[in-house]
């Protein structure tokens, strides 16, 4: 039997070089990408402090009342929510490569309880990346076009779950920076659903593992799931993959997580998708 | 001189804790311990020598993303090896699929690899489409089965048997 790892083939000179080259870009797309992010964030929630004071508390409110506690499986009234601020949702899962920026209305509204909420740096930096992405005022058509495709996402899903999560002060404002309940966002060709918090020990089936929902199959597929300080807890290259909240067999801490998603979508388009994941005990 | 040139374990756990740590001196010595046998592979998949150097360089990126990944520095080679055949894989997947002939093709005869020179057999296998080449490959160097070719390049079992026979015709033509 032949053994095939003793074919050996000399590789031109430089290519080890190219793949430095490639890595270093890589990281430093990643690092310039919370950088920015947060420079962002700072800038963009001093302008709406300035510009709209009222609107957080109302928010605040409106979020506190239809907090949901998360094994209850009615959730009807933060789909309502979740549907009203369709563009905020987008907020997690924004994508780091400006071209697809189209997510934002609300968006400054978001900064601003983003800031405050106690979500580690990473976190809140990828809250923002979506802002990064698009200017502070965009209009109302945003909502309009991502809601009506949101609607077969859903029920493609099969499930319609909606993970909204409160727990503290801190995550009800995140909640309503656009993470409660349902987050589809709306891509040009692969429409993709991700939780923002799951449950691991709930009774309810849908909430207790973290995956994502393409309308089509994606290639070179690869997710990877952080703490706050930035250890991987969970990695994965099957698009189909879910995510139970453990690390080594045992439970994670409860919190914020950040995943990170990178395919290749059918337009052939390699794409990164960034968001948090709350883990609720 | 390349301090990690001897290629017992201790060497590679040096190099790979290295990697760990994004030292450019560990990670050189891990690409030449490794990058002969790794563009053998993707000479394999590849079209030609150009691709083959492309799909290596996509590889190496991967290798050195997921060096954390690999907890038994022992293992280094083969760690090695199969992200490239993976990454092979996923390079190779998106080729779009030839209009199938019929529904139940049977599998012609199996092909004896034996007789011939590796690098006559990587010649040859730059002559198949890349579908036929990628079957060919998994199914009979890397050993898989028809369902898990089928499973890994996510088509059907009769997509893969077609692509086989049609691979096996062609590589008997080109090494006679």
């Amino acid at each position: 039997m032949k053994d095939w790892k003793e074919y050996e083939v000399e590789p031109d000179e430089g290519v080890f070089e190219k793949v430095e080259r490639r890595l270093k870009m890589r990281r430093l797309w990643r690092v310039g990408g919370w950088t920015a992010a947060a420079a962002v964030v700072v800038a963009v929630g001093v302008l709406v402090a300035t510009m709209r004071p009222t609107v957080p508390t109302q928010e605040r409110e409106r979020v506190a009342e239809k907090a949901v506690v998360p094994t209850m499986p009615a959730e009807v009234p933060v789909v309502a929510e979740a549907t009203d601020e369709r563009p905020e949702t987008a907020t997690p899962t924004a994508a780091v490569l400006p071209t697809t920026a189209v997510r934002e209305t609300v968006a400054p509204v978001v900064a601003a309880t983003a800031v405050q909420s106690a979500t580690s740096e990473p976190a809140k930096a990828v809250a923002e990346t979506a802002v990064a992405a698009a200017p502070v005022a965009k209009p109302a058509p945003a909502p309009a076009a991502p809601k009506a495709e949101a609607e077969p996402v859903r029920t493609a899903g099969g499930e319609g779950e909606e993970n909204a999560v409160a727990e503290g002060t801190a995550e009800v404002h995140a909640a309503k920076a656009g993470e409660g309940g349902t987050t589809p966002t709306v891509h040009e060709d692969n429409v993709v659903w991700v939780p923002n918090a799951i449950a691991p020990h709930s009774d309810v089936d849908d909430v207790r593992t973290f995956r994502m929902v393409f309308t089509s199959t994606v290639d070179n597929f690869n997710i990877q799931i952080f703490n706050r300080r930035g250890m991987r807890v969970y990695s994965s290259s099957d698009p189909q993959f879910q995510w139970d909240g453990t690390f080594d067999g045992s439970d994670v801490p409860q919190g914020a997580y950040v995943w990170v998603a990178t395919f290749r979508d059918t337009s052939g388009r390699l794409r990164q998708e960034k968001g948090t994941v709350t883990v609720v005990r | 001189m390349n301090v990690y040139n001897d290629m017992d374990s201790m060497g590679y756990a040096e190099m790979v804790e290295g990697c760990r740590r994004h030292d450019a001196a560990a990670q050189r010595a891990l690409y030449d311990a490794t990058a002969p046998m790794a563009m053998g592979v993707c000479m394999r998949y590849a079209a030609s020598r150009e691709d083959a150097q492309d799909m290596l360089q996509d590889g190496y990126v991967k290798v050195f993303e997921r060096v954390g990944q690999l907890r038994d520095s022992k293992r280094l080679m083969s760690w090695v090896y199969s992200v490239m055949v993976n990454n092979a894989i996923q390079t190779c997947r998106h080729n779009r699929f030839e209009r199938l002939a019929s529904d139940m093709e049977p599998l012609t005869k199996p092909l004896d690899l034996e007789p011939y020179l590796m690098q006559d057999i990587v010649a040859a296998m730059q002559q198949l489409s890349p579908r036929e080449r990628l079957v060919f490959n998994l199914f009979t160097v890397e050993g898989y089965s028809v369902d898990e070719v089928a499973k890994r390049t996510r088509t059907t079992n009769v997509a893969v048997r077609v692509m086989l026979s049609r691979a096996r015709e062609k590589m008997r033509e080109a090494l006679s």
